[in-house]
């Protein structure tokens, strides 16, 4: 059914439904993959192992599209970033790894301005995401506003 | 056990994060592009995932992120060969190298 609305996350008219543990969990792996993956590119000094942190979030972002019942977007996903971004990419490492005089590590200024960025990024953006009241998402559950942070009638877009 | 919008949508936040960090912290130019698919994957999931809660029946938001994907992989290509570039006249993908245009 072309157009429709994620079975496993959410219902009939966009209200979320209640399918049981599995998606949920699903979910979870997935989106510790994701993450978990993607911060390892940031950290990871070799390049070669940043680009396999980059293979593995780039799966659980494939995953994380099966969830929201994008099947083909999932597909995509898979054979396009997975088969042929990331492949270019390790070319790309492969014709450009000799070079025994430079060393690519970050200097301290660089981290600390990384992690401050990073902090400054989180911070307000996970409170907005998680405090938003969305206009039109599926108000019976399907919002952010579950979480409860937005109370006092606060919205975003509302 | 109900999954929400925000479940996704920090997913989002924390993966826009780890892109940005990739991008402060390399040098290396080929780990600031690996960056740069991070955070367009953070905004693609972001596309998708208001499109499954929010709009029923329609599917503008996966159409969106099909143009993501496609957009991420040309400039891909592009980057790769701007860098091979870079290479060949500095034997070196350091971005700091690339000072040539200073005045």
């Amino acid at each position: 059914m072309i157009g429709g609305l994620a079975e496993t996350v959410v219902g009939a008219g966009g209200v979320a439904a209640d399918y049981g543990p599995v998606p949920v969990v699903l979910f979870y792996v997935f989106a510790a993959m994701t993450v978990g993956a993607g911060f390892s590119v940031a950290l990871a000094r070799n390049i070669v192992r940043a680009a396999v942190g980059l293979l593995f979030a780039l799966v659980g972002m494939s995953g994380l599209y099966f969830l929201l019942h994008a099947e083909y977007l999932a597909a995509v996903q898979l054979v396009v970033y997975v088969g042929g971004t990331l492949i270019l990419i390790v070319f790309g490492v492969m014709l450009t790894s000799k070079s025994p005089t430079t060393n690519y590590d970050a200097k301290r200024y660089e981290v600390v301005w990384a992690v401050v960025i990073g902090v400054l990024l989180v911070v307000p953006l996970g409170w907005l995401m998680l405090a938003a009241r969305w206009h039109g998402v599926s108000a019976a559950g399907g919002g952010g506003g579950e979480f409860g942070a937005g109370g006092g009638g606060w919205g975003v877009l509302d | 056990m109900v999954l929400t919008l925000g479940h996704f949508l920090m997913v989002s936040v924390l993966l826009l994060a780890a892109g940005v960090i990739t991008m402060i912290v390399k040098r290396n130019a080929i780990g600031i592009l690996m960056g740069i698919e991070l955070i367009l994957n953070a905004g693609a999931l972001n596309l998708v995932a208001f499109n499954a809660f929010g709009f029923g029946g329609k599917i503008d938001g996966q159409i969106f992120a099909l143009f993501v994907i496609v957009i991420a992989a040309a400039e891909a290509a592009v980057a790769l060969a701007i860098i091979l570039n870079f290479y060949n006249n500095f034997a070196s993908i350091d971005v700091e190298k690339g000072t040539s245009l200073k005045g």
